[in-house]
């Protein structure tokens, strides 16, 4: 279990100090990860597209479950598209999420339960079954009823533009990776 | 496990006097029957109209003709949540100069929990907030309102018929005239000599009375006409996330849309606010302001605030056969002083009959009773059966002699001077603690049934400080009110 934590930050992402980067991470451009965010690459990498917003308490996980150790040697990774909207306490292990998706506050979403572009995971809502949730399917309520929405959700860009602005007048941000200069 | 789960509710139970047995919290108190009511011993009646969403109160008569539905707010034709309004800008080529695009903002409806929006079914956005939304007409509406003039008409020379007839010379009260088809206006507008507005003729007298409109009956349709549902159905595969559920389609009765794709946002139904009456002397228990953004009452009798509220304390492990003490904390949520006794429920039955006898003998007969406010109607007085015989399933050792319950006093706890017991003396063994205007008292039980199930009834004195106000003389009465209390399990 390797503690070394290799981030890779673009230019143009905002990544605070305070949140909790482990293992091998790839975070896109324009992506905004709040303070006490928790991005956990242990049995594998994680590669985070662009305009994300992770915000707090959230957690993506990488993580091996302890009763079926990895046989085949091979690494799980997983990736993340772009302009997905992680909201605070979601919790995310599964290893594809695609573009345009939304976890609604304090959702969670199992090991094997991957989402496809568009979905949104409502307010509390756990999914854990074995599947890849088709695209624009709104996940909702406390039984997790499920309905096809029209489209997919409004991209985040003016919030993304206004945290870009505010977060580093209030919190120190990871260095990103310079560009080589040729 | 809250406050309010229905187990923590029912362990102290009070009987009505209509026999339920129901917690302090459901209870209201009759200052003038000096009585328990119930629920079920109330009449229940509305007071005004408010939506719960912009919380616009309506009057009666504007509630009746929107159908009790607000003109404001939406409901979402998929879960039932009300609908918001939600802006977003539009690039569009200003006025003055075309090839320029200035933003403007447009409104559409959105469900904040399942993500519906009106644009799922083709609304268009609006550039209003308030937003004009378009509505389906009922393609049978015409019909229904010309069916009812018919039958308005019909109804109106049915009653003038039947007036003419019982018309004796003796006064006729209004308010025997119900409201069928809405007609009571037009009597009143009869009487009163004022002409009459239905059916474009001005009628004069009591001889001529309306023709009324005669209505085409509908045309039938041929039964070879009808076209057979479309073969599509059998063979196309159901997606099931297009079909609406029964539950999303009885929400509009008059479309009953199968699929989304032209299914309506509902208009919000209104809530009512209620006050509620005593059955037998007809004066009002509970009536609550105006203002719909307002929680608080005009008039709020809840027995909370009038009986003695009765807690359990501190319970003794409970095994069968043993005695085991138990302590229960008394509330005096009153403005005056009271003493308090423990009657033995059959001592309390007792006591009833010969309460009865008296009045019997005194010559009071129990009439029936009339409602005040309109003599012809009479209220409905419901008598449970007595099911307190089997409730208690334990034996209760009830302490003796009396208990002073100090009056509550909000000053008292700044004050650390110590409770004024106004003369009276404790009984150390009965009186464990007290604090203001609470007592702990301490009692004994012999559980006879795995579940114990504890009554007796409690004799307190309820001063009337506000019942006559000429008079400004205090009545103190001696109440008796029957409690239950389930202490928990006997091993």
């Amino acid at each position: 279990m390797s503690s070394k934590s290799n981030v890779k930050i673009a230019p143009g992402a905002i990544v605070c100090n305070e949140c909790e980067l482990k293992g091998d991470i790839t975070i896109g451009t324009k992506t905004v990860i709040h303070p006490k965010a928790k991005i956990i690459a242990e049995a594998g990498p994680i590669i985070i597209g662009e305009n994300n917003l992770i915000e707090e308490q959230c957690a993506i996980l990488n993580i091996e479950e302890d009763e079926e150790p990895n046989e085949t040697g091979n690494v799980p990774v997983m990736i993340i598209g772009n302009n997905n909207v992680f909201e605070v306490g979601s919790e995310i292990n599964c290893l594809k999420i695609g573009d345009n998706n939304v976890m609604e506050a304090k959702s969670f979403l199992g090991k094997q339960t991957n989402l496809s572009n568009g979905c949104i995971v409502g307010a509390g809502c756990r999914l854990t079954t074995d599947e890849t949730v088709e695209e624009n399917i709104v996940v909702y309520g406390g039984d997790c009823r499920r309905r096809k929405a029209g489209d997919k959700p409004v991209p985040q860009l003016l919030q993304i533009d206004f945290l870009s602005k505010v977060l580093p007048n209030y919190h120190h941000l990871k260095k990103s990776a310079k560009k080589p200069n040729p | 496990m809250s406050p309010f789960d229905k187990e923590v509710l029912e362990r102290v139970l009070y009987r009505c006097s209509c026999g339920s047995k129901k917690p302090i919290s459901s209870l209201y108190f009759c200052r003038h029957c000096l009585d328990l009511r119930c629920g079920f011993c109330v009449s229940h009646e509305v007071d005004s109209h408010y939506c719960p969403n912009c919380m616009e109160n309506m009057p009666s008569a504007e509630a009746r003709l929107k159908k009790n539905r607000c003109a404001n707010c939406f409901d979402c034709p998929h879960c039932s949540h009300t609908l918001s309004t939600r802006a977003s800008s539009v690039s569009v080529p200003s006025q003055e100069d075309p090839s320029k695009t200035t933003a403007k903002k447009v409104y559409y409806l959105a469900c904040a929990f399942c993500r519906w929006t009106s644009r799922d079914i083709g609304l268009p956005d609006q550039n209003v907030a308030s937003g004009a939304w378009p509505e389906q007409t009922n393609p049978f509406s015409e019909r229904i309102s010309t069916l009812q003039e018919h039958y308005r008409g019909i109804a109106q020379r049915e009653k003038m018929e039947k007036e003419s007839r019982r018309f004796l010379g003796r006064k006729l009260s209004y308010l025997q005239l119900s409201d069928k088809f809405g007609l009571s206006s037009v009597v009143s507008r009869k009487r009163s000599g004022l002409s009459s507005l239905s059916l474009g003729a001005s009628l004069s007298g009591r001889e001529e009375l309306g023709r009324p409109v005669e209505v085409a009956p509908a045309d039938p349709v041929s039964l070879n006409e009808i076209i057979d549902l479309p073969t599509e159905l059998l063979s196309d595969p159901v997606d099931l996330f297009d079909v609406t559920t029964l539950d999303q389609r009885f929400a509009q009765l008059d479309f009953q849309p199968e699929n989304f794709k032209n299914i309506y946002p509902t208009h919000k139904h209104l809530m009512i606010k209620r006050s509620q009456r005593c059955r037998r002397c007809e004066h009002n228990l509970s009536k609550p302001e105006y203002n719909p953004t307002s929680i608080k009452f005009k008039i709020q009798l809840a027995a909370y605030y009038h009986v003695p509220d009765i807690i359990l304390y501190k319970i003794e492990n409970l095994i069968q056969g043993n005695v085991s003490k138990f302590i229960i904390k008394v509330v005096n949520p009153t403005n005056s002083g009271s003493v308090m006794e423990f009657v033995s429920l059959e001592r309390y039955k007792e006591m009833k009959e010969e309460e009865e006898r008296i009045k019997k003998e005194k010559g009071e007969t129990e009439e029936k009773p009339v409602s005040a406010i309109n003599p012809l109607r009479q209220p409905s007085i419901v008598e449970a059966t007595d099911q307190s015989i089997d409730l208690a399933t334990a034996e209760v050792i009830l302490p003796d002699g009396q208990v002073y319950l100090p009056p509550r006093d909000d000053a008292a706890e700044f004050d650390d001077g110590g409770v004024d017991l106004a003369g009276h003396v404790d009984n150390r063994d009965i009186v464990v603690w007290r604090k203001s205007n609470k007592v702990g008292i301490q009692m004994k039980v012999k559980p006879c049934q795995e579940r114990v199930v504890v009554g007796f009834a409690i004799q307190y004195q309820y001063t009337n400080t506000v019942f006559a106000l000429d008079s400004k003389e205090v009545h103190t009465a001696t109440l008796r009110v029957p409690v239950f209390l389930t202490l928990g399990e006997a091993k």
